[in-house]
């Protein structure tokens, strides 16, 4: 349970960092497009963490049954990720209340 | 010759998944809650409140088979895993002498209560089985048909999603620009976003899919090979030598043992299924298989006992590379192997899959609806299309609602009670899809949203008034299964409500003019 | 989208010249869904009937081995064949691309049967 808790947050990080990555949602978040070393770094560092998560689930799990929770998590942590971006206005006007 | 591989690959994409988008959605959606077929069915037997282990379960049906069908010449059991639900038992009455012993798979056969060993006491159901079987095998028509049937959809779902992927290469690239936006952009969002994330799963459902009943669609290559279809299935499913009975009767092995021996062989995975031939005599065996929830391999092993002495007669063989990924493949398809947290994570993915090819049958009309020559008054082609999607979309959900009422509702001693919840769940359905055909297409969806809405949230509540295990209950006692059950029925019900709420206050892209003259005789 | 597709299909015409190009790209339509049905499922099974004979030949492949792989692979093949009926550009590149592949399988098969 911990640890099916632990590569969720992990894919839910990663796809944070390649929403961040793209200069788009940079704009749109943030106000102002990234260097793009900083742009580049952000991805590399998703794709790390979501590398990262199946390490950790393969070795907490064993790899066979890990690959599988690792897939399942990806899907969920990238659709909140998508729901999140998808109310970042009514999000960013909450949280700057 | 680029843009035109492109529309082509559209247009089958299109096309195929309409054709048969209605079957794909039951497939999905009924195949979905199997994941949970076991909870389901103990939802279903509120009576039944004791889990027990397969080891308890075991010792009770050997009580029972003792009892009652001393004189057998085989006992076969059937035994609940770690999910609980009876245990199935059958057995060949002994023969009159000079004839053969045969089974009466109908009638040569108890399920019991796992927890005491009696008849399974309390409602008659067939619980999350129904909709398990469903899944591949339909209802009403001959198996045989049914499952060509779901095969052909399942392999125009193949090409439905590998014609997708082809055609809408760029919403892999722009996976987080999705916005959700007015009219046809929303749903194609919608059937973007659910795509794009449950894609593993629905690639790898789909093929498993196929490959669970492979050798039905696919019998050539044993042809081929030079086998026949039973020295095939021999060499693939090894079956346990038979003995012959000494005169002597013997006193049957105890289970403790055997269930001892196959945990350690097994890695910890338990016994599925126990098969006794000649029980009582000295020249008895025992054949334990082992339950496919703890290896992802779901084709179990087999060792087979003395049924006497306990002595080790014969272990089924190591499996080939190839029958190990058959066995993998259709473990990953049926998931039994999950723990918790991953039964959960498939169910988000069927419900993903669902989702997917719902919206993208939406979505065929939304898309058309704009390019009619007088949207009110869209063309026999397009009304079916409307129809059946309400009937389908919202007429399978809301049969599955009435499915869980009436085995609340309908009395107990009903005779074929079991059949009769099953009916209730197509009556259900046949009438939403009537009554599809019977409203203008948007008051069909919202009313046929809401009502399901309002039969998913009648749920708990009727559980409530007519079991003691109600929702309050559930919460003092920590019963996880049922506040789990209820909870989901909850907010399925908010779900539907939700879809209804979006129906209403969608407007159509439509000519405000026609708009106007056409919809205006219609009461409000 | 179906009007996009009669672009698509507006060569298969040659064949139909008499009619309109509506019933033409029908026609073509049909055509492409029986060829896709047919030789998407035939040419799956002769590829995994031609899998399954020819594997178990080497030395060390169990025959339900190989018959396995033909089986399990032919979905994959069948699905391959039906997008490819209705990529052709016409229908005679279409009927080739299915024959050509076809008479090879079957042709290997027949020997792979007549040496056993």
């Amino acid at each position: 349970m911990m640890s099916d808790a632990f590569i969720f947050l992990l894919c839910l990080g990663a796809f944070a960092l390649l929403l961040a990555a793209m200069s788009r949602h940079q704009q749109e978040w943030f106000g102002a497009k990234l260097a793009r070393p900083l742009s580049l770094s952000l991805r590399a560092g998703g794709f790390g963490l979501l590398f990262a998560a199946w390490l950790v689930a393969g070795f907490t799990v064993g790899f066979a049954y890990g690959t599988v929770v690792w897939c399942g998590c990806i899907a969920v942590a990238a659709l909140v990720v998508i729901a999140v971006n998808i109310n970042r206005d009514r999000l960013l006007k909450y949280l700057r209340r | 010759m680029k843009g035109a591989f492109r529309q082509s690959m559209a247009w089958l994409h299109t096309w195929t998944g309409l054709l048969v988008g209605w079957f794909l959605f039951v497939i999905f959606l009924s195949g979905t809650s199997a994941y949970f077929q076991y909870e389901i069915t103990r939802w279903m037997t509120p009576e039944q409140t004791v889990v027990v282990t397969s080891q308890v379960a075991a010792q009770n049906a050997m009580t029972w088979l003792r009892t009652n069908q001393p004189e057998a010449v085989a006992w076969d059991i059937y035994l609940p895993g770690k999910r609980g639900g009876p245990v199935e038992v059958y057995w060949t009455p002994k023969p009159e002498a000079g004839k053969d012993a045969v089974r009466d798979w109908e009638k040569d056969t108890v399920r019991l209560d796992a927890a005491t060993g009696q008849k399974a006491a309390g409602r008659d159901t067939q619980g999350g089985y129904f909709l398990y079987r469903f899944h591949y095998d339909l209802h009403y028509i001959p198996v045989i048909w049914a499952r060509w049937i779901v095969g052909f959809c399942a392999i125009m779902m193949l090409t439905a999603c590998i014609t997708g992927i082809v055609t809408h290469k760029k919403i892999f690239a722009d996976f987080f620009m999705l916005r959700f936006g007015k009219g046809q952009r929303s749903w194609l969002d919608a059937h973007n976003v659910s795509a794009v994330v449950a894609l593993p799963f629905i690639l790898m459902i789909t093929y498993t899919g196929l490959v669970t009943l492979a050798s039905l669609y696919m019998p050539w290559p044993i042809k081929a090979s030079g086998m026949t279809e039973e020295s095939y299935y021999a060499a693939l499913y090894p079956v346990a030598p038979t003995r012959e009975p000494t005169g002597k009767p013997a006193a049957f092995i105890n289970l403790d043992k055997v269930f001892e021996t196959t945990r350690q062989r097994w890695e910890g995975a338990g016994i599925a299924y126990l098969s006794a031939v000649n029980p009582g005599n000295a020249g008895a065996t025992l054949t334990a298989t082992s339950a496919p929830d703890k290896r992802m391999q779901t084709r179990g092993d087999s060792v087979q006992f003395d049924g006497v002495t306990g002595q080790i007669l014969w272990v089924s063989p190591v499996r080939g590379v190839e029958a190990k990924t058959e066995s993998v493949m259709v473990g990953l398809h049926a998931g039994r192997y999950a723990g918790a947290v991953l039964r959960w994570l498939y169910f988000i993915g069927g419900i993903g899959g669902t989702m997917m090819i719902a919206t993208g049958l939406v979505l065929w009309t939304s898309k058309r609806r704009l390019k009619l020559p007088d949207p009110a008054r869209p063309h026999i082609g397009f009304k079916l299309v409307e129809k059946l999607n309400i009937g389908c979309i919202v007429g399978f959900p809301a049969g599955i609602a009435i499915y869980f009422l009436a085995n609340r509702l309908l009395p107990l001693g009903m005779t074929a009670r079991a059949d009769w919840e099953i009916h209730s769940l197509f009556i259900a359905w046949g009438a939403v899809l009537v009554w599809g055909f019977a409203r203008p297409a948007k008051r069909g969806w919202v009313e046929a949203l809401s009502v399901c809405a309002g039969l998913f949230a009648l749920v708990p509540v009727v559980n409530a008034i007519t079991t003691p295990r109600g929702l309050i209950h559930s919460l003092v006692s920590g019963d996880i299964l049922f506040l789990s059950f209820d909870g989901l029925m909850v907010l399925t019900a908010i779900g539907f409500a939700f879809a209804a709420r979006k129906v209403a206050r969608h407007k159509p892209m439509v000519k405000a003019k026609t708009k106007a003259s056409k919809t205006q005789p219609e009461p409000a | 989208m179906c009007n996009s597709f009669k672009d698509v299909l507006l060569p298969d015409l040659r064949l139909s010249l008499t009619i309109s190009p509506r019933w033409g790209a029908r026609c073509g339509v049909l055509v492409r869904t029986f060829a896709a049905t047919v030789g998407g499922y035939g040419i799956a099974a002769l590829w995994g009937a031609l899998l399954s004979a020819g594997l178990s030949r080497f030395e060390g492949v169990a025959t339900s081995g190989a018959v396995l792989t033909g089986m399990l692979s032919s979905f994959a093949i069948c699905v391959c064949v039906v997008m490819w009926v209705f990529a052709a550009r016409d229908l005679k590149r279409m009927a080739l691309g299915l024959l050509i592949p076809a008479v090879l399988l079957g042709v290997a098969l027949w020997l792979l049967r007549a040496t056993a």
